[in-house]
């Protein structure tokens, strides 16, 4: 051991030191820097030297530079971060719906409701011109439909937002995915599969970064391997494999409604991506499910309103009645039994009853119109129940080239209208659309009958009355409608129409409620997660303060050290 | 916000700024949201703050959306009643003035001046009262029913006429309560007639098209179940085969005969039709040897006993029991009474089997003979139905090309379609075959009506004869086809009637609506009143509904008393016999020796026929209404007196050229005296005829002759008298008087009616003591008419009574009696409807006292709680201010600092 060794030990120590304070420094740097691991300088004694018999230490070596972080809890925290962005995306999902359906104010759906039906009872009332009064009727119905379209068109906006973004979110994938694979090159390069496995620190918060935000949008698995690389797979399939990266795009199908869906999908072999977490999921549970399905009750709350309402409004009739009338669904096989003709009622055997009126003796001629559909030989079809009409003094029918029933009056003497019971209903007028209140079958298309809004003289022809035309002050089927909605119906199982609209309301109600404490839940434990994290990679300024105290002194030590063993060779070269 | 842990090992930096960061923002949010509450005095903005108390809101909500309609609705119909009261108020004061004005006229003493003046008043009460009953609320006629877009009462040819109906208008005011909003004028001031109420059951038959909705009366059977079948073979007891048929969809008889048919046990090969009053339901018809069935409920149902085809005892054709289906607008007419004869032909080959049913009722067309012979072309079938003993239907097709559906066509279009041919389904396998089968010729009948045909049509070729005020009119009725087509013929506005279906299905009912009319429904020479029912004047006629309700009889104190008050006497006058003949009305004596008097028209014609002993017959009238009297034999014209007058030299005889019992003279002298030849002179008064001649020849310049022939050429010169049978001898005569009688002179035959019984049987008017006629028969007038209980029918019959003069007297006392009533109602209809608004009163309160309940429910669900929200404000606030101050002094602390 000579003193040049001790002087070289000290150095050895000061350069030590020194590393020790750049890495200190490093941490104290960071501090504020987003997922940034704090690094730890790991120091070991270094390899002895035997000098005669004894065994002397040669100072301090550093062994390597470590990050302090715990990939298991990474993973969690990542698996967290994918569910808690999945959630929260579903709850604002469900919260923009709830904006859009608006209850609990007063220009909601239930409001249109209660006006509308509180509006025909004001024809029953009889207060003021039955004629405006059934003009109110019809314009109330027409902000019913206008409110329910609206809400439709919204949500299908909704929808439409988030097939967007479902389809923007490809490209952040890809960019993402890439800058995992860039920097798994580069970190196995400056790494080599040397020291502990952590050496290129800033890169690998770089990627841990990129990861984080992966993993925000898909819920990935992430596997680290001994070279330093990590490979990233979704749903089993593999995204990134050390330097190589699946590229992500989107395709686009349209359906008949110009509704577009995407779905995200590997380019190379066209398989779609699948994910149980993360934004992305979150994006199509909220487009599919939470606004797609929505979209679908109120499809099924616009078409029960349309053709149940539809089926006992039919059975009334105006004050004045039909010169001619064409029917506002059309069939697509005039031949076939009405109930495979494609309308979109269900219906069933009865009968209905055709009023040929004559205004200036005010007599009305009946004919019972009978509609089979038994299954059995002799069903009736359109043209069958065209020919049947047809047969009626006083009128023409036909089908016309669309597939729709033309019913005319043979001339300005008599006007027409329908009446049925509801024993015999088989809803043949509401599916045709023949003397019906509302028209289409979807809430995008729910709209008042043109016949009823085509001049102000229209209103005339709502039909109030179940004891014919002519008996302009009978408003038996207005008492009978305005009930409607809290009428029991067999084809919501028996449910009426304002509970079938709460169960709809209550729903997503429910639904966003439990989104809302599941986002929460979910936010709350990455949270708990991420203080985890921080707990153990995170920079404390107090403990970096102490290390470079500490550090400092160790150099200070080490100088002075090198300074008394300098001493001591300028004593020996004085000698 | 969610407490987070706090990591137990170290912590660094950036999760202390992070979470500090994190709990700031957390309370601001927090204070925010509270601030909001605050303000807006709401607890909850959207339904996921607060699912559960969301949901009641929502409910709330449109409860109270409804209460405020629903007092809207109850504001309504509270004023439209008030002015149907305000109307009504002004009615019972102007019937009680009237009522005042008239008694004053009901004595003998005024003079036909003061009755005029008294007439002009009601007349002026009239038309207020038609003013009164014509008031509006907004735009509607308060009194007109649901008609209520136009005046109700109208004013026409001195009638009143109630257009409006019995429909009283309702208003929701509750849920599921429906108000009665007005009073129909018929019950305030009355304008409808009691109906004539069809006596007889039309019983409309049941056929395919028979909605089951309108069996049992109309009351309707419900077929939401599902039957049984079991099926044993040929004399076995065995069941054999079982099937559980679904007839839920069914809503026609027809579809019911279907279904049984299509999933029946297969071996059963049912046939189900639909027979005149219900189903029909046969094991393999045409075999020998058929196997039975028993038809049975499935799990406890009712849906074979309400078909009535239940039947637990196997049989080889149930017959249904009477379904009962009720009257509709569209049933048609021939349809009614009796049975058509049907029959189901089936024959050889699939898909060719035809049903053919009778389109009039009777037996006329049973066991028709149907033959099928070739000749024609495939399109070109044609039929000719023979009527006879048996009937013959003869269809020439194209042999073994026809289809069905051809021969059915051929069958329709015989000119007047004594029968309709239908494609029977039952004959194929597979769906769609349906008549498209052909039929092949044979020279033997192929089938005949199996199902019998009985009674017979309606008369509608005859018609109505109706009197509804003034004339009476005919109502052609053979257009009309439908129950519809009727009632629109009588409801025609000209005629002031209406018509509708009895609320029983079985008949219709005819009233009429104008106040002040008489009104009867009588034949036009046909029978279809009778065979509706709707004749006003038949053998059942009541007579104390006769006169108005003044009756025939009057009461006598004692029975002898009695029955010469009710007796009147028919005078026969025969070939100048006259019998009379006392009809007593009184009727048989009891034991008690009390007489109940004859209570019937029928019993009258009854009476009539025995007291007469047949030389007098009484029936209804053909044409119109009244009782027909008839002689027995035929009207003798009146003849001339005659006598034979026999003189020296010859004779003659002398007819009277008057007619009639008058002419008799049997003591007349024929006196031939000489003088001047002057001719005859007739001295009635001393029975002479006196014929001068100049027997004797003494005067100048006369050659006369002076025989018998000259006497009688002589009396024939006379007016009085013709002269014939002259036997003359040519010798002169001799002054002679020969004595004679002119005998054998009688009247016409006449029948002569008299006795107050037979006047208020309407036999004569008030105003005649008899009746005289020479006709075979004589007609009472129709003294059971049927008139509108109403205020202005009462005012209409009073100013005519005034108008009467003296002879009106009675009736302007019956007229005020009738105010009374029509007071009472107009007073009744108020009471209705004062209690009306007074219900309305209570539910008023009520649906306040509801509206402040729910608006507090909904306050308490969805309002915030100030004093809570403000705590919990000043709370939040004084955390975020420890909070920013231990943020700020975290911050602060550094290691550094001590360096």
């Amino acid at each position: 051991m000579s003193l040049f060794g001790s002087i070289q030990l000290g150095g050895n120590t000061l350069q030590a030191m020194q590393i020790g304070l750049q890495v200190v420094g490093n941490n104290i740097a960071n501090a504020n820097t987003t997922g940034f691991i704090r690094e730890e300088v790991l120091y070991s004694p270094a390899p002895v030297q035997e000098i005669g018999g004894l065994t002397l230490g040669l100072g301090v070596e550093i062994d390597a530079i470590v990050q302090k972080s715990d990939s298991f809890l990474n993973d969690r925290l990542r698996g967290a971060g994918a569910d808690r962005a999945s959630a929260d995306v579903q709850r604002d999902a469900l919260n923009s719906l709830e904006t859009l359906i608006g209850e609990l104010t007063d220009t909601d759906i239930s409001t249109s409701l209660t006006s509308f039906f509180g509006a025909i009872v004001e024809i029953s009332n009889g207060d003021g011109d039955t004629n405006s009064l059934r003009n109110l009727a019809i314009g109330s119905g027409e902000t019913l439909t206008a409110d329910i379209r609206r809400l439709s068109t919204r949500a299908f906006d909704l929808r439409s937002e988030y097939d967007t973004r479902i389809s923007l979110s490809a490209a952040d994938i890809n960019l993402y995915a890439e800058e995992v694979r860039a920097l798994n090159l580069r970190i196995v390069n400056i790494e080599a599969g040397g020291a502990l496995g952590s050496d290129a620190g800033a890169l690998r918060t770089e990627r841990d970064n990129a990861l984080a935000k992966l993993s925000e949008l898909l819920d990935v698995q992430v596997t680290e391997q001994p070279s330093g690389a990590v490979n990233v797979a979704v749903g089993g399939e593999s995204l990134i494999f050390e330097g190589v990266r699946r590229e992500v795009q989107v395709s686009e199908s349209q359906d008949g409604s110009g509704e577009t869906t995407s779905t995200l999908r590997f380019a190379d072999n066209n398989g779609s991506i699948t994910t149980t977490g993360g934004e992305v999921e979150g994006l199509l549970e909220a487009r599919d499910t939470i606004v797609g399905g929505f979209l679908d009750t109120l499809d099924n709350f616009a078409a029960l309103l349309a053709s149940e309402f539809n089926k006992l409004y039919s059975q009334g009739q105006g004050a004045v009645g039909f010169d001619s009338l064409t029917s506002t669904e059309a069939v697509v096989d005039a031949s076939a039994s009405l109930d495979e003709a494609g309308l979109p009622v269900a219906l069933t055997s009865g009968s209905f009853q055709l009023l040929v009126y004559n205004p200036d003796e005010g007599s009305t001629k009946t004919t019972d119109i009978t509609i089979d559909l038994d299954g059995l030989d002799g069903d009736t079809t359109l043209n069958s129940l065209a020919a049947d009409l047809n047969a009626v003094d006083g009128v023409s029918a036909s089908v016309n080239a669309a597939g729709r029933l033309v019913i005319t009056a043979d001339s300005s003497d008599v006007q027409f209208s329908f009446a049925g019971d509801e024993a015999n209903e088989s809803g043949v007028l509401a599916a045709l659309g023949l003397n019906t209140f509302f028209t289409g079958s979807t809430a995008r298309s729910i709209a008042v009958n043109t016949e009823l809004t085509d001049g102000p003289a229209a209103a005339a022809k709502f039909a109030a009355s179940l004891s014919g035309v002519g008996e302009g002050g009978d408003f038996a089927n207005a008492l009978r409608l305005s009930e409607f909605a809290s009428r029991p119906l067999d084809a919501a199982d028996g449910a009426s129409l304002n509970s079938t609209y709460d169960q709809m309301i209550n729903e997503i109600a429910q639904q966003a409620t439990i989104a809302g404490s599941v986002a929460d839940g979910l936010s709350s434990f990455e949270a708990t997660l991420l203080g985890e994290q921080q707990a153990l990679s995170g920079v404390n300024l107090d403990e970096e303060a102490i290390e470079m105290i500490t550090l400092q002194r160790t150099y200070q030590a080490s100088a002075r050290f090198i300074q008394t063993v300098s001493d001591l060779l300028d004593v020996l070269v004085n000698l | 916000m969610s407490t987070l842990p706090i990591p137990s090992t170290r912590v660094s930096d950036y999760l202390v700024r992070e979470r500090l960061v994190q709990q700031s923002q957390s309370d601001q949010l927090e204070i925010f949201r509270l601030q909001n509450q605050i303000s807006t005095g709401r607890r909850i903005f959207q339904p996921s703050e607060d699912g559960p108390a969301a949901l009641r809101a929502i409910t709330l909500q449109r409860s109270i959306e409804r209460n405020d309609q629903l007092q809207t609705n109850l504001l309504s119909a509270k004023s439209t009643l008030g002015e149907a009261d305000t109307a009504l108020r002004g009615v019972a004061n102007r019937i009680n003035e009237t009522r005042a004005l008239a008694i004053g006229s009901s004595g003998s003493v005024q003079t036909d001046e003061e009755r005029q003046t008294i007439r002009t008043g009601v007349l002026a009460s009239l038309d207020q009262l038609v003013t009164f009953a014509n008031s509006r609320s907004q735009e509607s006629y308060l009194f007109a029913g649901s008609r209520a877009l136009s005046a109700p009462y109208v004013q026409r040819d001195g009638y009143v006429e109630y257009l409006g109906n019995e429909v009283t208008q309702q208003q929701r005011v509750d849920t599921g309560v429906l108000f009665d909003v007005n009073v129909p004028g018929d019950e305030a001031f009355g304008g409808l007639s009691e109906p004539v109420r069809g006596s007889v059951d039309l019983n409309p038959h049941t056929t395919a098209d028979t909605l089951l909705s309108s069996l049992d009366g109309g009351a309707g059977v419900v077929v939401d179940g599902s039957i049984e079948i079991a099926y044993f073979a040929h004399s076995s007891v065995v069941e054999a085969e079982t099937a559980t048929i679904d007839l839920s969809g069914a809503k026609t008889l027809g579809d019911v005969a279907r279904l049984i048919e299509e999933n029946g046990p297969p071996s059963a090969n049912l046939r189900a039709s639909v027979g005149p009053t219900g189903l029909i339901i046969e094991t393999e018809p045409g075999s020998a040897t058929p196997g039975s069935i028993a038809i049975r409920e499935v799990a406890g149902g009712a849906t074979a006993r309400r078909l009535g085809i239940a039947e637990e005892t196997q049989t080889t054709q149930v017959t249904g029991e009477d379904l009962n289906p009720a009257l509709r607008l569209t049933t048609p007419l021939a349809d009614l009474l009796g049975t058509k004869s049907a029959a189901r032909l089936q024959l050889p080959g699939e898909g060719n089997d035809l049903i053919l049913t009778a389109t009039a009722n009777g037996d006329g067309f049973d066991g028709t003979l149907v033959s099928f012979v070739g000749g024609a072309t495939v399109g070109n079938e044609s039929a000719v139905f023979t009527p006879g003993t048996p009937p013959t239907l003869v269809v020439t097709i194209a042999d073994g090309q026809s289809t069905a559906t051809g021969v059915a066509a051929a069958i329709n279009n015989i000119a007047g379609q004594p029968f309709e041919a239908e494609i029977d389904y039952r004959d194929v396998s597979n769906v769609g075959a349906s008549g498209s089968g052909v039929v092949t010729a044979s020279l033997t009948p192929v089938g005949t009506t199996d199902t019998a045909g009985s009674g017979q049509t309606l008369d509608l070729a005859s018609g109505l004869l109706v009197t509804n005020g003034g004339d009476p009119f005919v109502i052609d009725t053979s257009s009309a086809e439908t129950v519809e087509d009727l009632l629109n013929l009588l409801n025609n506005p000209d005629n002031g009637l209406l018509a509708s279906i009895n609320s029983s299905g079985s008949g219709i009912d005819i009233r009429t609506r104008r106040s002040g009319a008489d009104f009867s429904i009588g034949e036009n020479g046909g029978t279809l009143a009778t065979e509706l029912g709707v004749r006003t004047y038949t053998g059942a006629s009541r007579l104390e509904d006769f006169n108005r309700g003044s009756g025939v009889l009057i009461d006598g104190e004692t029975p002898e008393e009695f029955a010469a008050l009710n007796s009147f006497q028919i005078t026969l006058l025969d070939r100048g016999t006259s019998t009379v003949f006392n009809i007593d009305l009184a009727g048989a004596v009891s034991p008690e020796g009390q007489t109940s008097g004859v209570e019937t028209v029928d019993e009258v014609i009854a009476a009539i026929a025995a007291q007469t002993g047949g030389a007098l017959t009484a029936e209804l009238a053909a044409t119109g209404n009244g009782i027909v009297l008839r002689r027995a034999d035929d009207v003798d014209p009146a003849l001339p007196a005659t006598g034979t007058f026999n003189l020296a030299n010859g004779s003659f005889d002398i007819t009277t050229t008057q007619l009639g019992d008058a002419a008799n003279d049997p003591d007349i002298n024929v006196v031939v005296v000489d003088g001047t030849d002057t001719g005859a002179i007739y001295d009635a008064d001393a029975g002479t005829i006196t014929v001068t001649l100049d027997i004797t020849n003494d005067v100048p310049n006369l050659n006369l002759n002076t025989q018998v022939a000259n006497v009688a050429a002589a009396i024939d010169a006379l007016p009085e008298f013709s002269v014939s049978n002259v036997v003359s001898t040519g010798a002169a005569v001799a002054e002679t008087t020969v004595g004679g009688a002119l005998t054998g002179g009688y009247d016409t035959d006449s029948i002569l009616i008299t006795g107050n019984a037979a006047q208020r049987l309407g036999f004569f008017d008030d105003d005649q003591s008899g009746r005289l006629s020479n006709n075979t028969s004589v007609t009472s007038s129709d003294v059971n008419t049927i008139e509108v209980d109403s205020v202005f029918n009462s005012l209409i019959r009073l100013a005519d009574a005034l108008d009467r003069g003296a002879e009106g007297v009675p009736d302007v006392g019956e007229a005020i009696n009738r105010l009374d009533v029509d007071l009472d109602r107009a007073t009744n209809a108020r009471g209705e409807l004062g209690a009306r608004v007074n219900t309305l009163d209570n539910l008023k309160i009520r649906l306040e006292d509801e509206e402040v309940q729910l608006r507090s429910s909904l306050s308490l669900e969805i309002d915030v709680d100030l004093t809570e929200a403000i705590s919990d404000f000043t709370a939040r606030q004084f955390s975020l201010q420890a909070s920013l101050q231990s943020t700020a002094s975290i911050l602060q602390l550094s290691l550094l600092d001590y360096l």
